[in-house]
């Protein structure tokens, strides 16, 4: 019951998954958001009649930060952490939970900057011609794959760890 | 439901016709005119370009006269464009005939003067005001001393002098000049936290030693140089004059909000004019000799009788030859479909347009982006809003074909999400078990609870997709007459994927299936597997570059795993939506519990914010991800694209709709989304 591995019980590495996917996916979200939002600022400067395409562009590297709340938050639903059940989780199921949200964690982190960077090139195509706007979202999206792929393995992996 | 057909055009006539006829033709709007001087070298275009420059350079100074006046006027304007209007780049409606007389009714010159005149004046009033507001400043302190400014300076014996010292210093200053210089007076005016401000009288006599004394604690001597009276007169004076300037400049706010009703003639005209200037522009593309000139173009074929009929009208001497394109050429490409599809059009001209012999995807990826859509956002409650809001927009929102084509995207869409949240058991992102029992019946599979299930369901319906792919290349094959090649190269495949997908599946499931059924499969796979190797490079010089090429194109089809594994992101959009709205719906569920008396009115707020927010952000994943799954994973299978659309030369209205709907039509489209 009070087992600990690196001074963390059970109860606690479930609470460290669900912040750290919260908060990584966050800052990849963040930064990746910045970097795009920042160029279209510039470019609505010049031209603000291209703002639907670049608001479009420069969102899409938010649904990393969303995929990171959607993992937090199933952690903290499947697992009671709103309730006291969550304090009966055992060392080995709170660290299968810790791991199984390691996907998400760190490809949204990684993805969500990296998906900022395409975002921006795709702002600088539609700062030249505003009718590439949709190519530039396809173009971001193709990095966003990965997110994906991580949180369909997340969500697997929590689910096991809940089933035993 | 495909590419239209179209036909080479060559146009010849005397040069008298010239304008005439561009002016018939862009009415008309049939012609995609292609350019016959792209072979043309720098310094002949140069000589081109100049005979039409003063044409255009008369043009453009009035475009840029109205784009001034239209500048000046948005400042003052009450009333900005509305969020959504900006968001969806709505326009102003005109009647046709208006258009065609725009140049008559507004009277630019005067208009533009006017403005010009009062933008002239505002400037002067308000660097006037600025100036008046800085001296009144600077009075400010000085309103205590009742000498006139005209009196300050030397007299015979005497130094009048203002100024003023830090406040640090003006007792050490008035002690020293006090006790050197008897003979002197520091009076202070007023002070302010940090100044004290001083009038000082001396003896001109001793007017060094001063100096001398001030410099030390560094008093610093002001002036007015235009003022004569006591201080506040010279400010009832500027108050008064600021009084003055102030209301001229209302007056002309006044008159230019007069104004604001020209507005969107303005809008008019500078749409007309920019027609005006493409009249001249395309112009450029024409072959000339000194006589006569010539013009090539596409045309749809259907138009062909309509543009002969519209030339004959007015001139029998134009030389019109109409020829099919060559096998070599790459004529401009119009998609046309069943009404139903054209939105998808949108998702088909978003990668490229096909190129003109090739086949028109639209139709085919209709049915498949449909259903993904509905799959990624996959809630009731969302997919009614998103149908009524697109339906509400189309008809409120004054827009281009291309958002109305968009929205009507979302009213299908919509639709699908609905039917996938029955099935789902997904109405506003309610978790199940607090469903209505009738509610609970529709559901035929609980992602949350079984999400192996629903991944699968996914892995299939892409499968199919991708399956679909294949076929579609076959049926290219054929239609090109390549029979061989479309039934064994493509036929090959449709049978070694299924049977590998059945192996799998015996592989994984163990003795789920039927006897039969697995050992079809291992059948299938084997003589799929020796067909593609055998079929892969018909025209393979050896047999043993025909196999290896043969075992290269086998190995190929494990990119079929990655495509099919590549599906799963609907699965995890589709719960995405769901968790995240089921979050909204925990948040307002504790704001309702922990908030006493105004707990509900947080809950609403809570809930319409939060989920509207999950409806935008899962729009956006909901359009680009199934669009991706067609352009990557299925447009791969059978698609080149390459194509250029045919955009005949028209009339253009970059801000305008036109009321008649048969001018409207003729209106070129835009070529893309924004």
């Amino acid at each position: 019951m009070n087992e600990t591995f690196l001074w963390l019980n059970g109860y606690q590495w479930t609470v460290l998954a669900a912040s750290l996917s919260v908060i990584f996916g966050g800052i990849g979200s963040c930064i990746g958001i910045t970097s795009a939002a920042k160029m279209s600022a510039g470019v609505l400067a010049e031209d603000p009649d291209k703002f639907g395409g670049l608001l479009v562009l420069s969102i899409l590297p938010g649904t990393q930060g969303i995929y990171g709340f959607i993992t937090g938050l199933l952690v903290v639903v499947f697992f009671g952490l709103l309730g006291g059940d969550g304090k009966s989780i055992v060392l080995a199921q709170g660290m299968r939970i810790f791991l199984g949200c390691l996907p998400v964690m760190i490809m949204c982190l990684i993805s969500g900057i990296y998906q900022g960077v395409v975002s921006t090139a795709g702002v600088a195509m539609v700062a030249k011609r505003g009718e590439t706007a949709g190519q530039g979202m396809i173009l971001s999206a193709l990095v966003e794959t990965y997110a994906v792929l991580s949180l369909v393995v997340s969500l697997f992996l929590i689910m096991a760890a809940q089933a035993g | 439901m495909a590419v239209v057909k179209v036909k080479k055009v060559y146009l010849i006539a005397h040069d008298s016709m010239r304008e005439t006829l561009v002016k018939v033709l862009q009415k008309n709007g049939l012609l995609h005119i292609a350019n016959l001087k792209k072979e043309l070298s720098e310094t002949e275009l140069e000589e081109v370009l100049k005979e039409f420059e003063p044409d255009s350079k008369e043009i453009d100074l009035m475009l840029s006269k109205v784009n001034f006046t239209l500048d000046f006027l948005a400042d003052f304007a009450e009333k900005k464009k509305g969020f959504l209007s900006g968001l969806m780049g709505e326009k102003t409606e005109v009647e046709p005939s208006k258009f065609e007389n725009i140049q008559d009714k507004v009277n630019l010159e005067k208009i533009y003067e006017e403005c010009e005149s009062f933008e002239g004046r505002l400037n002067v009033i308000e660097t006037g005001l600025n100036k008046l507001e800085a001296t009144r400043n600077e009075l400010k302190p000085w309103m205590p001393l009742d000498i006139k400014f005209m009196d300050i300076g030397e007299t015979k014996r005497a130094v009048f002098l203002i100024g003023q010292v830090a406040s640090l210093n003006f007792n050490k200053l008035q002690v020293e000049l006090e006790e050197t210089v008897p003979e002197s007076v520091l009076e202070m005016i007023s002070k302010d936290f940090q100044y004290v401000y001083v009038l000082g009288i001396y003896l001109k006599d001793r007017s060094d030693e001063v100096s001398q004394i001030l410099n030390k604690y560094g008093f610093q001597v002001t002036s007015f140089e235009n003022l004569d009276d006591a201080p506040e007169e010279e400010a009832a004076e500027i108050a008064e004059q600021i009084g003055k300037l102030r209301e001229e400049k209302e007056t002309i706010i006044k008159r230019v909000k007069d104004m604001m009703s020209l507005k969107s003639d303005l809008i008019v005209l500078r749409d007309y004019l920019e027609n005006v200037k493409n009249r001249v522009k395309v112009q450029l593309n024409f072959a000339k000799t000194d006589k006569a000139f010539m013009l090539e173009g596409w045309i749809h074929e259907e138009d062909v009788s309509s543009l002969e009929n519209e030339i004959s009208k007015f001139t029998d001497e134009i030389d019109l030859t109409f020829t099919e394109p060559k096998e070599d050429e790459n004529p401009p490409v119009t998609l046309k479909n069943n009404k139903w599809f054209t939105p998808f059009e949108i998702v088909t001209k978003l990668y490229g347009f096909p190129r003109y012999k090739e086949l028109d995807p639209t139709p085919y990826l209709a049915p498949f982006f449909v259903v993904f859509f509905g799959i990624c956002i996959g809630d009731v409650g969302y997919g009614l809003v998103l149908t009524l809001a697109s339906l509400w927009l189309r008809k409120k929102l004054q827009v281009s074909e291309t958002i109305k084509g968009f929205l009507l995207l979302f009213v299908y869409g919509g639709i699908a999400s609905m039917v996938a949240g029955a099935l789902t058991g997904s109405w506003f992102t309610i978790e199940t078990k607090s469903l209505p029992s009738i509610l609970r019946k529709m559901i035929v599979l609980e992602p949350l609870k079984d999400p192996v299930a629903f991944l699968i369901f996914c892995f299939i319906f892409g499968f199919i997709h991708l399956l679909f792919g294949i076929v579609l290349e076959m049926y290219d094959n054929f239609r090109k007459g390549r029979w061989i090649e479309g039934i064994f190269k493509e036929g090959s495949k449709l049978v070694f994927l299924p049977g590998i997908v059945i192996l799998i599946v015996q592989m994984l499931a163990g003795g789920v299936l039927p006897q039969a059924l697995s050992s079809a499969g291992k059948w299938m796979a084997i003589v799929g597997a020796i067909l593609i190797v055998w079929f892969t490079e018909p025209s393979a010089k050896s047999i043993f570059g025909r196999i290896g090429n043969g075992v290269y194109g086998l190995y190929g089809m494990t990119s079929f795993i990655g495509d099919t594994i590549s599906y799963s992101r609907l699965m995890a959009l589709g719960m995405a939506t769901f968790l995240i709205g089921w979050g909204i719906n925990i948040i307002g569920g504790i704001a309702k519990d922990m908030i006493p008396f105004v707990g509900f009115i947080v809950m609403a707020i809570i809930l319409v914010v939060g989920h509207l927010f999950n409806l935008v952000i899962n729009l956006i994943s909901a359009f680009v991800h199934p669009a991706r799954l067609q352009y990557v994973e299925f447009f791969g299978k059978f698609f080149e694209g390459g194509g250029h659309s045919f955009q005949p030369f028209a009339i253009e209205a970059k801000d305008l709709v036109f009321k008649e709907p048969e001018l409207a039509r003729k209106v070129r489209p835009e070529d893309n989304s924004r």
